[in-house]
């Protein structure tokens, strides 16, 4: 069942276009990362589907439309940065969020365990380093047992140990079954976290499926031979090999899935080459979406 | 959500709120202070040429009227500040869009700060009534009902005046957003106004309709007293200088939902 269904989005700042009829699914149960350069959309998508910002065309639906007064009272959000009363302490500012989210009891010691906040919970928010604001945050996100959890750039700012410490976080609450929803830029986050992805740029999707799909897209294999000039015809004859290019005196090319690497290795022997050097690159996200997004 | 959950959230979130503590505490004690630090200031009827003693400053009915006037500024100087500070403050906070995010409606959202507005405009009336009756009482020989009583709907028109004056900062708060910036606005308009509407008499209209403006209604809820006597009044004006008390209270009533209208449909309308 889809959690969220976005339809034909699109906003505008003046004359720049955010979001460019945007579509997306995100069906329950799925670790989705919402990926993009800055200025991509993503915050902005995620602002309008939080009711922050007015679309100026297109709709979104929640939950398939099975909520009450709101349906963020069903989602924990946090959009770009913690924001909380400042002169309040952790636990006043969790009681203020279960009150909106009419969460009554709510296990707030609990909670600051999680994050790893219980000794500061009597600190003002305003004495918070940013990493504790984001773990903050993140505490705020889980106290009403959300459906669906929703981190903007969770990383943004943080320093190495604080990126550690929340992406542990993270990996436990995507670990939880719940459904997660994870813009950011960090794509090797992404890539650990994620089940599916849906990458967009200039307000517009380029792609979206299970991360699977979108890493096996293709193989980089890495060829040398002492015989230059015949590696370079066999490849350019072979319909199964594309994209070739010479990087520092080899031979960077791609294959398709369904070709195995000793099949790529049979056929060079077979046509009376001798690989010197082979190498498989299995892709990453990080080279995919920059392959995705270019020049787009 | 009900009426009662939205204040106790708006509770929690400003009770520890240095600003809105020292507002209160200095209108607390300068509303029941000023009208003593008159006495002192003003020099008896025995002494000075006024028409009047000011004994009435704290005798019924009229007590009424001077610690109502009083009151009015000090809504206008600090109170208005109220109404700016529990917007702009959840708007430079973030707080705002946080809870949105979290899960109260928009409408949830702004029926909490107008709430708030009338918490705050009611402790203030219970503070003019109590203040009010303690200094009457107090210097009124032989107080009677009718006496204390006789002032017509004063509770009811502080109370207007109260809420007149925190709608519109709160206006400017919910146009504006930068409490600062918003708040010269505020103080910038009750001079604009007055502006608007003499320069409306004397170039266009020369009739009481200068007087149906928002701030002049709420004002002329609680007027300078001499002017309600009807001393003061410059003779080159063919009408009254002030709204009648009805006239007044029925133009505040509609100028403050008119007022509350438009700062929901802005909010409603923008980004947050």
């Amino acid at each position: 069942m889809p959690v969220l269904e976005i339809k034909n989005l699109s906003k505008k700042y003046g004359p720049i276009k955010a979001l460019d009829n945007l579509n997306l699914t995100i069906e329950a149960g799925n670790i989705y990362g919402l990926l993009g350069p800055n200025g991509s959309g993503k915050t902005t998508t995620l602002g309008i589907i939080l009711g922050i910002l007015k679309a100026d065309q297109g709709s979104y639906k929640w939950f398939d439309g099975d909520w009450t007064s709101s349906p963020n009272l069903k989602i924990g959000a946090i959009l770009e940065t913690p924001n909380f009363v400042p002169n309040l302490n952790a636990v006043e500012n969790l009681e203020i969020v279960a009150a909106i989210k009419g969460k009554e009891n709510p296990d707030i010691d609990g909670l600051l365990e999680l994050v790893n906040l219980a000794h500061r919970k009597k600190s003002s928010f305003n004495t918070y380093s940013l990493g504790m604001k984001q773990r903050l945050a993140i505490a705020a996100t889980l106290i009403s047992d959300p459906e669906l959890v929703i981190f903007d750039e969770p990383t943004n700012g943080l320093d190495p140990q604080g990126i550690a410490e929340v992406r542990s976080i993270l990996t436990k609450i995507a670990a939880s079954g719940r459904t997660v929803l994870l813009a950011s830029h960090l794509l090797n986050e992404v890539e650990k976290i994620c089940t599916h992805v849906a990458i967009i740029k200039n307000g517009k999707l380029l792609a979206q499926g299970p991360i699977d799909n979108i890493l096996s897209n293709t193989i980089t294999i890495v060829l040398q031979s002492e015989n230059k000039e015949e590696l370079i015809s066999w490849i350019q004859r072979t319909p199964w090999i594309t994209d070739m290019r010479e990087v520092l005196n080899k031979i960077e090319c791609h294959i398709t899935p369904e070709i195995t690497p000793s099949l790529v290795n049979k056929t060079a022997f077979e046509n009376g080459i001798i690989l010197s050097h082979f190498e498989v690159r299995k892709s990453n996200l990080e080279k995919e979406f920059l392959q995705i997004t270019k020049g787009k | 959500m009900g009426i009662i959950d939205l204040l106790k959230i708006e509770y929690r979130k400003f009770n520890k709120s240095a600003v809105i503590r020292l507002l209160i505490l200095i209108f607390a004690i300068l509303f029941p202070l000023i009208i003593f630090a008159l006495k002192k200031a003003i020099p008896s009827s025995e002494n000075s040429s006024l028409p009047f003693s000011t004994d009435i400053f704290y005798e019924f009915p009229t007590v009424w009227d001077y610690q109502g006037y009083i009151g009015s500024w000090l809504i206008f100087v600090f109170l208005s500040f109220l109404a700016v500070h529990i917007f702009c403050a959840e708007v430079a906070n973030k707080t705002l869009r946080q809870s949105i995010i979290n899960g109260m409606t928009r409408q949830q959202f702004f029926l909490s700060k107008l709430l708030t507005i009338l918490v705050i405009c009611t402790i203030a009336t219970l503070l003019y009534f109590i203040t009010g009756a303690a200094i009457g009482l107090g210097h009124t020989p032989n107080p009677s009902f009718e006496k204390v009583f006789s002032q017509n709907w004063a509770t009811l028109r502080f109370f207007l005046s109260c809420l007149g004056h925190l709608s519109l900062a709160f206006l400017f708060a919910v146009w504006i957003r930068r409490a600062g910036i918003a708040l010269f606005v505020f103080l910038g308009y009750s001079i604009i106004e007055p502006a608007i509407r003499w320069g409306f008499y004397w170039q266009v209209y020369k009739t009481k309709a200068i007087l149906f403006f928002p701030l002049n209604a709420f004002e002329d809820l609680m007027p300078f007293p001499p002017y309600k006597l009807g001393e003061a009044i410059p003779d080159n004006i063919d009408f009254p200088l002030l709204l009648t008390t009805s006239e007044a209270m029925i133009s505040s009533i509609i100028f403050i939902v008119l007022i509350l209208f438009v700062a929901y449909k802005s909010f409603m309308k923008k980004d947050i």
